[in-house]
């Protein structure tokens, strides 16, 4: 956990992963236990559901996400984590991650805004989340 | 979908740092394994509950026929055509943090559900929660994870995503 100084506004981005590959789709899956062939088998993905290829888990990029905050919060600080699956991810793509604080409240939480988007500058999944910091700056 | 049975997900700290690295994220509290008792779960983890499911469809079992390809592209009856389920939406709430060495069992159940016209078809939302308690009985996790099945024709489809 990184010391930063939370304030509304603050912004902050990480790159997920460069050059998505098949390998770590698959590690994914096993990681996960989703062996979807849709994930795990080109053949399938593109012969029997008609897709380009294999494309990631909305979770694995969820899950990639989630360092966004963590490095900066810390994992046991994290309250909330929830959004949506805008857009598949591929094999190739390149994933930046951007985390927003949007607010921050009495209790000591702050509310963040989390965006995934692709090399395309598409999103592929936005959400928000809960984080407990310090009350104060001291 | 009916509620389904509690399933235990035993928390270990290999697993933590498999799925650490299936994320790509080195962060020392999921990898560090020499110091286990310092591990925590990434926010994520809980989604291993899926090797726990014991008739899980989107794992091959010894003996049954696999959705994948093998000798042909699927060794099962296709879906419909132009008909999909995709994950939409997941939620977490985090009550207790999940370190190695946790059991906790998981209990699903339906959530709401609800339709919109889309491009390609009636969009059929649904909500799946699940509460994951430790071992202390803590309410350590909630998952809720919002699916859309496209229904061109009638009939509901695999998850895919």
């Amino acid at each position: 956990m990184r010391n930063v100084r939370i304030a509304p506004g603050f912004s902050h981005s990480i790159i997920l992963v460069e050059n998505l590959t098949r390998g770590q789709i698959v590690q994914y899956a096993g990681a996960s236990g989703d062996f979807n062939p849709l994930h795990t088998d080109e053949i399938y993905a593109t012969k029997v559901a008609g897709y380009q290829s294999v494309f990631a888990h909305g979770m694995l990029t969820m899950g990639m996400t989630g360092k966004a905050m963590t490095d900066l919060f810390g994992v046991r600080n994290l309250r909330r984590f929830g959004g949506r699956f805008r857009a598949q991810v591929w094999p190739g793509d390149t994933l930046t991650a951007a985390v927003t604080v949007s607010s921050i409240s009495d209790d000591g939480t702050a509310q963040l805004s989390i965006a995934t988007s692709n090399q395309h500058g598409t999103a592929v999944f936005e959400g928000t989340a809960t984080v407990s910091v310090p009350r104060s700056e001291d | 979908m009916a509620n389904l049975p509690p399933v235990q997900l035993l928390v270990e700290a290999v697993q933590i740092m498999l799925f650490a690295r299936a994320i790509g994220d080195a962060n020392p509290a999921y990898v560090d394994i020499a110091r286990a008792h310092e591990m925590v779960a990434p926010p994520t983890f809980t989604e291993t509950l899926q090797h726990f499911l014991p008739d899980y469809e989107f794992r091959p079992h010894p003996g049954r026929p696999w959705i994948g390809s093998g000798a042909a592209a699927t060794g099962t009856a296709p879906p419909p055509v132009g008909e999909t389920t995709l994950h939409a939406e997941q939620h977490f709430e985090y009550h207790v943090p999940v370190h190695p060495g946790d059991s906790l069992a998981a209990t699903t159940h339906p959530g709401r559900t609800w339709q919109k016209a889309g491009r390609s078809g009636t969009m059929h939302f649904f909500e799946r929660i699940t509460e994951f308690y430790n071992q202390d009985g803590e309410l350590a996790v909630v998952s809720r994870l919002v699916g859309v099945t496209i229904e061109p024709s009638s009939k509901p489809g695999q998850t895919n995503a």
